[in-house]
């Protein structure tokens, strides 16, 4: 073993690494597009580009996987980064860093969601007297807001991803006393690009 | 997490120190754990044949009794609350600085069906809305379930999310709190 050149062993250890992972000399910068649980998930909107180093890569509407145009060589450092998110979208990558060769091969995940926005509104002036509470919610788990009669306005805790239905109904009214029956308006609908103000109570003696 | 379990260790490990010098106790660590997704009281849990009822929602357990290293220990839920249901996980071992803390109780509400009636749809299209959830009952439809069942406890409100073609529909006895139990009493009329 003393006798070996250093060269020699030097490139030994190299040939041995490679046929370590497969022989491979030259690996693809490539990655699946996932929900935070693991879920393949397409891209839903447009816009998204993807950066290692100087290689860019744009991907399309639908899209599930992705691979660089350039491969790199065993032991080349990767950094896979969003350069641009798709519209109202922000997106992670997940083992997006390391070695050429770390592992067998590379590969990443992108996580993309929807943006969120709140959802909320006003109430017409004396709706609420005294000491009645009207209890508000957005569907089972939207959460509820508690209005009282000094509520300006309100804004439900729980903000909503573009593209998902909320439903906001009047969840309670106490005393049972008061005697009033409240509707809603605009509480229905499916979320878009910005927040939404523009729900009204209203409750008018029975 | 971590830095409070190591802190709360070092503590003990300070509280079996000074138990040594007062000779009092034979124990040191109490058997704990962390409680996930509890939301009403009647949880009881045991260790060997000990039981511990807890006391409203706590995040958190301990037994009272102090055990000495190596005793063996296995946290059971002897009851879980009405409604929900507990299960133990990392709750068997030999007690010692690295175990005594590892038990954790997850509970999850009973989730039950959701829906109602519906008179007088002719129109296409309609779309109901429970928050998040929907359902699409079909023209002719009598009879609606939401898919996504609801945890009893949970607040509930129905509402249209879209009208059928042709037709206003309304809602009545959409809201409500989830019982123990399907709920199929809320009422779809369309007109």
């Amino acid at each position: 073993m003393k006798a070996f050149p250093v060269r020699t062993t030097a490139a030994a250890a190299l040939l041995l690494a490679l046929s370590a992972c497969g022989g491979k000399a030259s690996f693809d910068v490539a990655g699946v597009f996932v929900t935070s649980q693991g879920v393949p998930q397409p891209v839903a909107n447009s816009g998204l580009v993807l950066q290692n180093g100087s290689d860019t890569l744009p991907i399309p509407v639908g899209a599930t996987t992705f691979k660089f145009n350039n491969s790199i060589s065993y032991g080349t450092e990767y950094d896979i980064k969003v350069l641009t998110p798709p519209a109202n979208m922000d997106c992670s990558v997940v083992n997006g860093a390391g070695s050429a060769g770390r592992t067998a091969t590379i590969a990443a995940s992108v996580i993309c969601t929807q943006k969120t926005y709140t959802i909320g509104g006003t109430i017409t002036a004396g709706s609420i007297l005294n000491d009645t509470v009207v209890t508000l919610t957005n569907g089972s788990t939207g959460g509820t807001v508690v209005l009282t009669k000094d509520s300006l306005n309100f804004t439900f805790p729980a903000a909503i991803p573009t593209g998902q239905p909320y439903g906001v109904t009047v969840l309670s009214i106490t005393p049972a006393t008061a005697n009033i029956r409240c509707t809603v308006a605009n509480g229905t609908d499916v979320m878009g690009t910005a927040p939404r103000a523009n729900i009204v109570l209203t409750c008018v003696p029975k | 997490m971590n830095s409070l379990t190591s802190r709360c260790g070092a503590a003990l490990v300070l509280a079996s120190a000074l138990a040594a010098c007062g000779g009092s106790d034979s124990g040191s660590l109490p058997v704990s754990g962390s409680i996930l997704g509890l939301n009403r009281a009647g949880l009881i849990l045991s260790n060997g044949g000990k039981q511990l009822v807890i006391d409203g929602t706590p995040s958190n357990f301990a037994f009272p009794d102090l055990l000495a290293p190596d005793t063996p220990f296995e946290v059971k839920v002897d009851k879980s609350p009405v409604g929900q249901v507990c299960t133990p996980s990392s709750n068997k071992n030999k007690i010692n600085y690295y175990t005594y803390s590892t038990t954790v109780i997850s509970c999850t509400t009973d989730p039950y069906p959701l829906g109602g009636s519906i008179s007088g749809l002719t129109g296409s299209g309609m779309i109901l809305a429970n928050g998040d959830a929907t359902v699409a009952p079909l023209p002719g439809t009598t009879d609606f379930t939401f898919v996504a069942q609801v945890a009893n406890g949970a607040p509930y409100g129905v509402s249209v999310l879209k009208q059928p073609t042709g037709q206003t529909c309304t809602v009545a006895n959409g809201n409500g709190i989830m019982p123990i139990g399907a709920k199929h009493d809320v009422v779809v009329t369309c007109k």
